[in-house]
C-alpha cells in the first residue's frame, strides 16, 4: 500500500493511497469525473480526453485517468477552464456522430447522451459534411458494430486483449477515418465477447440478441444472479411485460468483477418458453393447485410405510430446499438425493457445475444421487427435476412407484407441479466459493403459477397441522440461520445485493 | 557536420576515417567513463535537433542508473516535418557520423541495442545507413566488444511505413514494437519506460552527428560556436520562394532571419516581397515581414513567438494567400492525425473543412471566430503535440493575416 495522499478535489478533502488515479480519487470525494475510455479493470488509454481536470501548479489540463494522486494536490474538476475544455471535447465527439438516438439501441444508457446533457455546449456549430464509416457490421453471431457511432475509446480492444485473452479487435486507418476491425474472418470468437457491448459507452456495439427488442425506459430491471453455473455472476435482468429480454453483468469484485460469460447472458429462453406448464396436473390433466396439493399429501402419506425417495434440484433456492427438507423430515424420508449437472469450466468465470446451488442442496442434507441410480424400491418419488443438464433416467422413473414431479415442461407423473424460473422468485443460493447470494423476483410468468416453496409448504401443512410456513423469502431464510452453522449469523439484509460468504466452519469446499 | 558531405568517399568507412572518423569513439571507449561522455555533451550545451530543443545531456541523465532492464537507444530518422530534409543529408552523405554519435550515446547511457528508425520514404537514407552499418560491423565498430573495449552495441535499421506521427518519439517506439504508431501517455517518459517498457533514449540524427563533433573536438569548441542557448552549428533547410533553396549549416546568433533569407539565400526567387516565413518547419508559428529582423537563434525566435523547430525554413511571397498556406498545413495534419485522441482526431479535420470552405468562397463571417475557438479547444488537450502543430501555425496565420481570411469570406475563392 502506498503512502496516503491528502488531496483537495473541488474543495472536498479526501485521502487516498498515493498514485490512485484522479477519477477514482474524485469518486471517493463524491465527485464524478466524466470519462469514456477509462475503465477500472482495463489499462489506461487516455484517448477520450473527457476526464481533463486542472491540477494546481501544473500548466496544462491533465487527464484524470492517468494522473496519480500526490500528497497536497489541489484538483478542480468543474471550474470554468475545465468545463470549457470538456465542452470542447464533447463537441468534437459529436461533430461526426450520426446523432441517430431515435433509432439507436443505446439510447437511455448512452454516455454520449448523458454527457452531452451534463457537459455539452448544447449548440451545434458543425456545418460541414460528416465522415461516413461502415454501419451494421457483423462481428459474428453476437455483436453488431456501427463505426459512425464509435468514439474509438478502445475499451472493446482492451477488454478482448487484457481480460478475455482474445485480442481480435484493432483499429484500422487513422485520423477521423479510424475504424475498428476484427481480425481473422471478421467474427469474434471469445466466449466473453458480449461484455464489450456493456462497456461500449455508446451505441457502437449492440447485441444481436437484444437489439430492437425494447426501449430501455419501458423495461424493468432486477438485480439478481445468473443461474447457468455455480459462479453466480451478479446480473441485472431486464424484462418487459413479464418476459426476460436481456441480462447484463452487475459489478461484484468478489464474484464476477464487471463481467459475465456469453452463455450465461444468452441462456434465458427457458424463462420465456410459452410451452412451460403453468398448472398442476394429475395424470396429464390440469388440476387446481388446492386439489393437487391435497392429493400429493395423501399420496405421500400412503407411501410412507413403503418408503419415499426425495430428489432435489440444484436449481432450487436454499429456501425451497429447506421447505423440501422440512417436508421430508415430516415424512421421515430417509433417501434424499440431489442431481448435479456438470460440464466444462474455464479459468475466468465459467464453473464446471452447471447449476447455481449444489452447495445449498448439500447443506440442506441432500446427497448427490448415485450414478447410475440403483433400481428404486420406494413407494413414492418426490422429484424436483433440474431445469436442465441432469435428470433421473426414464427407466428409473418408471419403477419409482407413485411420482410427484416438479418440472418446467410436460413430464409423465402421477402429480405434476410446474417449476418457476430464477427470475420468478426471491431466495438465496450458495455459489462457488461458498458465497450466499440473492435471487430477486423480476417477473410473474403466469399469474396462476404457484412457486415451489408455497407448494411444498402447503403439502407439509396438510401433513402436519401445526406447521406454519414462512411467508417471505426473508422469513424463510431466517429459519436457515437456525439450521447448519454455515448459515448462522446471516440475515437476509446481510446477504444484500452482493452476497456474503458462508461461515467458514460450515463451508462445503 | 556537413564539412565533408560533398566528398562521395565520406559514405565509406575508409573515407570517413580519413577525416578523423571513429577517433572520438575509440578515445571515449578507452579513456572515458560513460558519465564523462554525458558530462561532455551536457557541457557543450547541445540541444536536441528534432524540434523540441531539449538539452541532450540532460535527457540522457534521466535514464535510471543501475536498473535491471536493458537500455535502448533509438535514432529518430523519421524526418517527416514539411520543409525539413536535413537528416537525410547526414544519412546519405555521412552516415558514419551518425553511427559514431549513436555509439557514443549508447556508451553514455549504457544501451546495448540501437534502432535507427528511418522514414520509409527515404530509401536512399535506408540504403546508405545499412551499407555503413555493414562496414562498421565488419570493422568491429558495431556489435560485440567494440574495438576490444568490452562495450557492445548492436544497431538495426527499421524503416517507417509512412506516418508523420512516428516521428513523435513515443509513437516511434510503438511503431518499433510492431504496434500502431500511436503516441503514448506521459508519464512514464521513455527514458524511464520506453521501448518494450525499458529505459529508452530517442535522439535525432543531427543531434547524434553533433555528439560526434563534440567528442571529437571538445565541448568547449562546440559551446564556442553559435550563441547562448544555440550552441554549435545547425542544419537548416530553406525552401519556398527563395532564390537559393537548400540545406545550410549555420552558426546561430550571428545574423537575423532577414539577413539569412536575403544574403545567404538570395531573397525571393520571384523578386516579390516576402510575405511570411516559417522558421522551424510547418509546426510552428509564421513570422510576418516585420518580424524577420529577429536574431536567428533558438531563444530569440522563441521570444518572437515561434521556434527553430526542426530547421525547416519555408518562405512565401506576397502572391500567396495566407488562407491557402493555413489550409495546406491543416490538410497535412488532418491527414496525419493518428486518430487516437478526440480533439486532434475530430478537430484537425474540422479545421481543414472550415478552411477549405473559406478557400472555396463558401465561408461566413462567423468562421473566423469558429476557427479560432476550435483550434483553441485542441490546444493543450491532446496526448501528443500534433494538434498543436496544426493549431499554432493556423492561429498565427489567422492572427497575422486576418485580412486574407476576411477577404475570403467576403467573397472570392482562393483555391
Amino acid at each position: 500500500m502506498s503512502a496516503p495522499a491528502h488531496l483537495r478535489i473541488d474543495g472536498h478533502a479526501v485521502t487516498v493511497p498515493a498514485g490512485t488515479n484522479l477519477i477514482e480519487a474524485a469518486r471517493r470525494a463524491g465527485v464524478t469525473v466524466p470519462h469514456y475510455c477509462y475503465h477500472p479493470r482495463l489499462s489506461i488509454a487516455g484517448n477520450c480526453r473527457v476526464c481533463l481536470v486542472e491540477v494546481e501548479g501544473v500548466g496544462k489540463l491533465q487527464i484524470g485517468c492517468n494522473t496519480g494522486a500526490r500528497d497536497g494536490m489541489v484538483v478542480h474538476t468543474a471550474n470554468e477552464r475545465v468545463k470549457e475544455a470538456r465542452g470542447g471535447v464533447m463537441e468534437f465527439l459529436l461533430i461526426n456522430h450520426p446523432l441517430d438516438c431515435t433509432i439507436c439501441d443505446q439510447a437511455g444508457e448512452c454516455k454520449l447522451q448523458d454527457y452531452a446533457v451534463d457537459h455539452g455546449t448544447g449548440v451545434a456549430r458543425f456545418e460541414d459534411g460528416k465522415v461516413h464509416k461502415p454501419k451494421n457490421v457483423s462481428w459474428g453471431e453476437k455483436v453488431v458494430f456501427d463505426s459512425e457511432r464509435c468514439i474509438l475509446c478502445t475499451r472493446c480492444v482492451r477488454f478482448l486483449d487484457e481480460v478475455a485473452g482474445t485480442p481480435q479487435v484493432s483499429i484500422d486507418e487513422r485520423g477521423d477515418r479510424s475504424t475498428l476491425i476484427v481480425g481473422g474472418d471478421g467474427a469474434l470468437t471469445s466466449p466473453y465477447q458480449m461484455n464489450i457491448i456493456d462497456i461500449c459507452p455508446v451505441g457502437a456495439l449492440t447485441s444481436r440478441d437484444f437489439r430492437f427488442k425494447s426501449r430501455l425506459w419501458f423495461m424493468r430491471f432486477t438485480e439478481t444472479i445468473c443461474t447457468s453455473c455455480a459462479r453466480g455472476c451478479n446480473v441485472v435482468a431486464g424484462s418487459r411485460n413479464d418476459r426476460l429480454l436481456r441480462m447484463v453483468p452487475r459489478e461484484n469484485p468478489e464474484v464476477n468483477d464487471h463481467w459475465m460469460c456469453d452463455h450465461g447472458r444468452l441462456h434465458y429462453a427457458f424463462v420465456n418458453d410459452e410451452a412451460r406448464i403453468v398448472t398442476a396436473k394429475a395424470a396429464g390433466r390440469p388440476l387446481p393447485y388446492a386439489a393437487a396439493i391435497d392429493q400429493a399429501a395423501q399420496l405421500l402419506e400412503g407411501a410412507r410405510a413403503q418408503g419415499i425417495l426425495a430428489v432435489a434440484s440444484p436449481f432450487m433456492t436454499n429456501e425451497e430446499l429447506w421447505a423440501l427438507k422440512g417436508l421430508c423430515d415430516a415424512l421421515d424420508v430417509k433417501d434424499r438425493w440431489f442431481l448435479k449437472p456438470m460440464g466444462e469450466g474455464d479459468d475466468l468465470l465459467v464453473h464446471p457445475e452447471k447449476c447455481p446451488n449444489a452447495r445449498g442442496a448439500a447443506l440442506a442434507g441432500f446427497v448427490e444421487a448415485p450414478a447410475p441410480p440403483p433400481t428404486p424400491t420406494c413407494g413414492a418419488l418426490l422429484y424436483v427435476a433440474p431445469r436442465e443438464g441432469a435428470a433421473l433416467p426414464p427407466e428409473f422413473l418408471a419403477q419409482a412407484g407413485k411420482r410427484i414431479v416438479f418440472s418446467l415442461r410436460e413430464q409423465e407423473a402421477d402429480l405434476l407441479f410446474p417449476l418457476t424460473t430464477f427470475l420468478e422468485k426471491d431466495g438465496t443460493v450458495v455459489s462457488a466459493g461458498d458465497r450466499v447470494q440473492r435471487l430477486t423476483k423480476g417477473i410473474t410468468f403466469d399469474r396462476n403459477l404457484l412457486a415451489e416453496r408455497s407448494v411444498l409448504d402447503r403439502i407439509h401443512a396438510a401433513l402436519e397441522p401445526g406447521f406454519v410456513a414462512p411467508e417471505t423469502a426473508a422469513q424463510a431464510f431466517a429459519r436457515l440461520a437456525e439450521g447448519p452453522a454455515a448459515f448462522a449469523d446471516l440475515t437476509w439484509a446481510k446477504v444484500g445485493a452482493l452476497g456474503t460468504p458462508l461461515a467458514r466452519e460450515g463451508a462445503t469446499a | 557536420m556537413l564539412e565533408h558531405a560533398g566528398d562521395p568517399a565520406q559514405r565509406t568507412l575508409e573515407g570517413y576515417r580519413r577525416h578523423g572518423g571513429y577517433i572520438a569513439l575509440e578515445k571515449a571507449l578507452r579513456t572515458m567513463q560513460p558519465d564523462a561522455v554525458t558530462a561532455e555533451v551536457l557541457q557543450s550545451g547541445l540541444r536536441g535537433r528534432g524540434g523540441a530543443g531539449f538539452l541532450t545531456g540532460k535527457k540522457w541523465q534521466f535514464v535510471p542508473k543501475g536498473g535491471s532492464k536493458p537500455v535502448y537507444l533509438c535514432i529518430n530518422a523519421d524526418e517527416s516535418e514539411p520543409g525539413t530534409c536535413k537528416d537525410r543529408q547526414i544519412m546519405e552523405h555521412d552516415p558514419h557520423q551518425m553511427i559514431e554519435g549513436a555509439l557514443l550515446a549508447a556508451y553514455a547511457i549504457g544501451a546495448g541495442t540501437c534502432y535507427v528508425y528511418i522514414r520509409g520514404e527515404y530509401p536512399h537514407s535506408i540504403r546508405a545507413t545499412e551499407e555503413a552499418l555493414v562496414e562498421a560491423r565488419a570493422a568491429g565498430l558495431v556489435g560485440r566488444d567494440i574495438l576490444g573495449s568490452g562495450f557492445s552495441c548492436e544497431m538495426w535499421v527499421h524503416p517507417g511505413a509512412g506516418a508523420y506521427i512516428c516521428g513523435e518519439e513515443t509513437a516511434l517506439l510503438s511503431s518499433l514494437e510492431g504496434g500502431r504508431g500511436y503516441p503514448r501517455l506521459k508519464p512514464p517518459f521513455p527514458a524511464v519506460e520506453g521501448l518494450w517498457r525499458c529505459p529508452t533514449i530517442v535522439n535525432n540524427v543531427e543531434t547524434l552527428a553533433c555528439v560526434t563533433q563534440i567528442l571529437r573536438r571538445g565541448a568547449a569548441w562546440f559551446a564556442g560556436l553559435g550563441c547562448a542557448g544555440s550552441a554549435g552549428t545547425r542544419l537548416f533547410c530553406v525552401s519556398g520562394h527563395v532564390r537559393r533553396p537548400g540545406v545550410y549549416e549555420f552558426e546561430c546568433g550571428k545574423f537575423t532571419l532577414r539577413e539569412l533569407l536575403e544574403e545567404f539565400c538570395g531573397g525571393t526567387n520571384t523578386g516579390r516581397p516576402i510575405k511570411g516565413c516559417m522558421p522551424g518547419g510547418s509546426s510552428f508559428q509564421v513570422l510576418s515581414p516585420a518580424e524577420l529582423d529577429v536574431r536567428f537563434d533558438a531563444d530569440s525566435v522563441a521570444k518572437a513567438g515561434s521556434s527553430l523547430g526542426s530547421g525547416g525554413i519555408m518562405v512565401f511571397d506576397d502572391s500567396v494567400s495566407a488562407l491557402d498556406v493555413a489550409l495546406n498545413i491543416a490538410e497535412f495534419y488532418s491527414h496525419e492525425s493518428c486518430g487516437q485522441c478526440t480533439p486532434c482526431r475530430e478537430g484537425s479535420d474540422w479545421v481543414k473543412k472550415i478552411l477549405l470552405r473559406m478557400a472555396r468562397g463558401r465561408g461566413t463571417a462567423g468562421d473566423l471566430e469558429l476557427l479560432w475557438d476550435v483550434t483553441r479547444k485542441m490546444d493543450g488537450t491532446t496526448i501528443c503535440p500534433l494538434a498543436e502543430a496544426l493549431v499554432w501555425p493556423v492561429q498565427s496565420y489567422l492572427k497575422k493575416y486576418r485580412e486574407d481570411f476576411e477577404a475570403a469570406v467576403r467573397g472570392g475563392a482562393t483555391a
